[in-house]
């Protein structure tokens, strides 16, 4: 029996591995363009990453962004990106997107939504209509938004969960991975992510790794995790997963995170990483930086004329100090603005520089990483 | 003073007293004419020994409320100092976000006139505020040199856009004028065009066609309503990046018509285009 035909759109290299830890440091090739892997991708769920043009994200160095098929399907909705001819297009962004399925808002929205079988029924907050997303119905909307990776559609439990739903869960996420595959029209320029579930169970995990990676995707996703779980179990998962998944397939681990967890799951294998973190406290006056966060609102900063971050080459740090941001920051707009910016930028990098080279790793953990006591038994 | 001397502008007002009221007394209009004479003064002698100012320059306000009598008084004794230029003050009408500044009313323009027959031609004169296109000509008309963009930020405040024709080469929106009105009942007047406005959902032409703004050369109006009807603070960003453009390409335009003589043919343009 012949292989099978490799129709992805997304080719992975692996470029450096740690040798006393399971990091790597890759290249990504996608469709719109190269990521640099670890990668940290920043949330812009409408449509728009909260006050940021299209060209200071393309300068802050982010080279691949979220964008979230429950929200855009609303709005605009799929008619008109099939119209425009997608979300790249729609909002100017050259560089590359990833969906979610729409299937997170289940857990966010629990007391709205509805899972059987056949698929995840809303009660839409914007309209107060019903709508039922399916496995196929999702697939549909991401192939109209057009992101460079897809998410199926899982059925996603609360971390903080046991008992039977977590199987249930588990075997259904298998079940609407297939039929999602089926329904993916765009293989070409489209790359359809798996995500592993079983909760915190590595029983149900070994069954999901064990079904899913027998499925020809271009790339896994880890999910189900990062909701208020014990950091213990937390990475055990992490790390059976990643010691499962194929080496020559990224590995993204959905929710992730802070600064901490982005060092210690890049140790664990994992390559791409998204989460609202550093865009969010961006919005309540709080920069990152390499000892740890920076409250601008405190006083301390108002007679201090040094930018948050002196290594940090960001349009926000190369032209204002922290004193200037002190008398702005949760009054004017633009603080918040210009926080994100450099947060953006600071995560960004900072996620890639936790893979230097085949000892880089090691070595970072050891400078940069130096506030962080991590005990890992991998 | 001191914090004028902290700041270093390149140019500042004078501390007055404004708070003349619309409707004022004449004893109040001239209480806040003396009033801010004296703080004139006051404020000259520190500018002068200021070696920090010395590269500044400072700026006398016209007083005196609604009272033409007031007003020529302020005029006459504040050009006798020596300041940079003159602000003319309490003109504004302090009213709601949407307002704007006629010139037309309570005899605004007759006081205008009569303040700039007391000043030297060659000194800038200022008028604050939010005053739409017709109501800025009429303003340059009688002789201010200088306006702020209150104007433009409160079109996007509202998420509107500017659309009014500020060149033969930009086309304006005005000739979408007739469906609009049919569609959208909030349509305030020709100057702008709301985007909230659903006609704009998959129109995937720039704000204003042929404008070189960053938004007009980067993004659509389907997008900008999509972020406005959203809330998503981009849709302000962008928003505000044409109107602050286009308020200045008008400037621009007003400077050429000026130079070439045909201002009063601009102010006809604006007229029978946008006025209702």
């Amino acid at each position: 029996m012949s292989a099978p035909v490799n129709h992805s759109a997304l080719t992975l290299k692996v470029l450096a591995e740690c040798s006393v830890t399971k990091a790597r440091a890759c290249q990504l090739s996608l469709p719109h363009s190269v990521v640099d892997t670890p990668v940290f991708m920043p949330v812009g769920t409408q449509g728009s990453l909260k006050g940021i043009t299209p060209e200071q994200l393309e300068n802050s160095g982010c080279q691949i962004m979220l964008g979230n098929t429950y929200h855009l399907g609303s709005n605009p909705g799929a008619e008109l990106f099939d119209k425009v001819g997608g979300l790249h297009k729609f909002m100017g962004w050259k560089r590359n997107l990833l969906t979610d399925s729409g299937g997170f808002q289940m857990v966010s929205l629990v007391a709205l939504s509805e899972v059987t079988e056949e698929g995840v029924r809303f009660s839409n907050p914007y309209d107060a209509k019903d709508m039922l997303l399916t496995p196929e119905k999702s697939i549909e909307i991401q192939n109209s938004i057009g992101a460079d990776i897809i998410m199926q559609l899982d059925d996603v439990v609360s971390s903080t969960i046991s008992g039977p739903r977590v199987e249930e869960a588990m075997g259904r996420s298998i079940r609407w991975l297939d039929r999602c595959i089926e329904a993916h029209k765009k293989t070409k320029t489209q790359n359809l992510f798996a995500i592993i579930q079983g909760g915190l169970d590595s029983r149900l995990r070994t069954i999901c790794l064990n079904e899913m990676s027998k499925r020809n995707v271009p790339g896994f996703a880890i999910g189900g995790l990062s909701g208020g779980e014990d950091k213990n179990d937390f990475w055990k998962m992490v790390t059976l997963s990643t010691d499962f998944l194929p080496k020559h397939k990224p590995r993204y681990l959905m929710g992730v995170g802070f600064p901490v967890d982005l060092v210690v799951c890049s140790a664990l294998g994992c390559d791409m990483f998204d989460c609202v973190y550093p865009t969010r406290t961006a919005r309540f006056g709080t920069a990152l930086i390499p000892t740890g966060k920076l409250d601008l609102k405190k006083k301390g900063c108002a007679e201090d004329f040094r930018p948050i971050d002196e290594n940090c080459s960001c349009s926000t740090c190369r032209q204002f100090t922290r004193a200037y941001l002190h008398t702005i920051v949760t009054k004017e707009t633009v603080a918040s603005i210009l926080l994100t910016i450099h947060n953006i930028q600071y995560q960004v990098f900072f996620c890639r520089l936790t893979v230097i080279d085949t000892c880089g790793f090691y070595l970072f953990l050891g400078t940069r990483g130096g506030n962080i006591n991590i005990i890992i038994i991998i | 003073m001191s914090v004028q001397e902290a700041f270093k502008p390149d140019w500042y007002q004078a501390l007055c007293d404004s708070d003349a009221g619309k409707v004022g007394s004449r004893k109040r209009a001239h209480k806040s004419v003396e009033r801010t004479l004296a703080y004139l003064d006051r404020c000259l002698e520190k500018h002068k020994e200021s070696e920090v100012l010395r590269h500044s320059c400072i700026f006398g306000s016209i007083e005196g409320g609604s009272v033409a009598e007031e007003r020529e008084l302020s005029a006459k004794e504040t050009a006798k100092r020596p300041v940079a230029g003159f602000v003319l003050e309490g003109l504004d009408t302090n009213g709601p976000l949407d307002s704007v500044l006629p010139l037309c009313e309570n005899g605004k323009k007759e006081i205008i006139q009569s303040i700039l027959n007391e000043l030297p031609d060659e000194k800038p004169r200022i008028l604050h505020g939010p005053l739409d296109p017709a109501n800025i000509l009429a303003a340059v008309e009688l002789g201010i040199d200088i306006f702020d963009s209150t104007y433009a930020f409160l079109v996007t405040e509202r998420n509107a856009a500017l659309t009014f024709c500020v060149s033969p080469d930009t086309e304006s929106m005005a000739s979408n004028v007739g469906k609009l009105q049919d569609s959208c009942n909030l349509q305030r007047n020709l100057y702008e065009t709301s985007l909230t406005d659903k006609i704009f959902k998959d129109d995937f032409r720039p704000l204003v066609v042929g404008c070189q703004c960053y938004t007009c050369t980067n993004h659509t109006r389907a997008y900008v309503h999509h972020l406005v009807n959203v809330g998503e603070l981009l849709g302000k960003t962008l928003l505000m990046l044409h109107n602050l453009y286009h308020f200045l390409r008008f400037f621009e335009v007003i400077q050429l018509a000026l130079e070439e003589g045909t201002f009063e043919k601009l102010q006809n343009m604006i007229a029978t285009r946008h006025c209702n």
